[in-house]
């Protein structure tokens, strides 16, 4: 059964990690979990959680099924899940996703679309498990 | 029948390597002793001692050693398991298959535990264990997907069999034995991993090192390979395939 922190608690199983000091381009396709602390250009897509560390700088276009951002991205961010967005988080772009949390502090400078359904690699889902929605500040 | 290959430098380990032939005695696996010093074919010496009927090769020696009779062996078709007894230093690829020293190893082929290794192949040679390469300008094409540059100065590596401490003891990395991991390491807390089917080391002016014991130049290219190698194992060695 699905819980929406399911993927998210598992972030530590990361099948890659960007470590800082550490600059990646180009086209960066995953189907585990992400942790990045490093600089990365290009686009990501995965069927995993990506985590985005706070020193981290990201001049892409990313997918994947959750998100956590305490970094900075520059790009459109299409979530199939929940994304998580940190106090620390600098965000130029548009969002899509089925569920969001914005921390107080963070910046997004985008349009945000909250999508009822996952457009990919649908769970089953289980709503009453499922915490409340938060609907974003701007 | 066994067939021990020694190396040249096991002359500096005698009593070692009395201890190790008392130990095989004690454990009824003798067999014949080549000393590599000695053959000046190896490949047609080794497809010799396999059409008498050799059934295992036994390498006495270190990463070197087994590095290098193990790039012979897997182009013969005849696969035979390869054994290693580790002496002295630079003996990591044993460590890695969960052989400490010279008697465990002993033991370890005694119980004959084989495991097929996929070997990778950097340029034209074949990797057991690891490819390392140091330094600040090292640059990588990963997958033809990507490119990674190190910022920092940094320790580089492309496990094919991943260490069994030293780096495992970090829970968040989840290394696949079989793949090619990519570990770098900079300072004491920053790290990177990740899998991948093929990487490129773009031209640096530092040298790879393949098994700790063999430097090559870069571009190196690096990628899995269809050859395969049975080893004997430790008992606790176990393979994440």
């Amino acid at each position: 059964m699905f819980k929406k922190q399911d993927l998210l608690n598992n972030i530590n199983d990361a099948e890659t990690i960007i470590g800082e000091s550490v600059q990646v381009k180009g086209h960066f396709e995953s189907n585990g979990n992400i942790i990045i602390n490093g600089s990365l250009e290009g686009d990501i897509k995965t069927k995993g959680a990506i985590l985005v560390g706070e020193k981290s700088k990201i001049n892409a276009n990313i997918e994947a099924e959750e998100m956590v951002i305490k970094g900075e991205i520059n790009g459109n961010l299409k979530i199939n899940g929940y994304l998580s967005i940190k106090e620390l988080a600098k965000i130029i772009g548009d969002i899509e996703c089925v569920q969001i949390s914005i921390e107080k502090g963070a910046e997004i400078n985008g349009q945000v679309t909250i999508t009822n359904k996952k457009t990919k690699n649908n769970y089953k889902k289980d709503s009453s498990k499922e915490e409340s929605e938060e609907t974003p500040e701007n | 029948m066994n067939i021990f290959l020694y190396d040249d430098y096991l002359d500096k380990y005698k009593k070692k390597v009395r201890k190790i032939e008392e130990t095989l005695n004690k454990l009824n696996l003798q067999g014949k002793i080549l000393y590599l010093n000695n053959i000046k074919n190896i490949d047609t010496s080794l497809q010799n001692e396999i059409n008498s009927g050799a059934k295992t090769i036994v390498v006495v020696g270190n990463n070197k050693t087994l590095n290098n009779i193990v790039n012979y062996l897997a182009n013969i078709s005849e696969k035979i398991p390869v054994a290693i007894i580790p002496v002295g230093p630079n003996n990591s690829i044993a460590e890695s298959l969960g052989i400490i020293d010279e008697k465990e190893a002993c033991y370890v082929l005694s119980s004959r535990r084989i495991e097929n290794v996929k070997l990778i192949t950097a340029n034209n040679l074949l990797a057991i264990k690891d490819i390392y390469i140091a330094g600040k300008d090292v640059s990588l094409d990963v997958d033809k997907s990507y490119n990674l540059k190190l910022q920092k100065d940094g320790d580089c590596f492309v496990f094919n069999i991943p260490p069994k401490d030293e780096y495992l003891n970090d829970k968040t990395i989840l290394l696949k034995d079989n793949n090619l991991n990519l570990y770098i390491k900079i300072g004491s807390k920053n790290k990177t991993y990740l899998k991948a089917k093929k990487i490129e080391i773009n031209k640096t002016k530092e040298k790879a090192i393949i098994d700790n014991s063999i430097a090559l130049e870069t571009p190196l290219n690096i990628e899995t390979s269809n050859k395969q190698i049975p080893l004997i194992v430790g008992k606790d060695r176990t393979f994440n395939l």
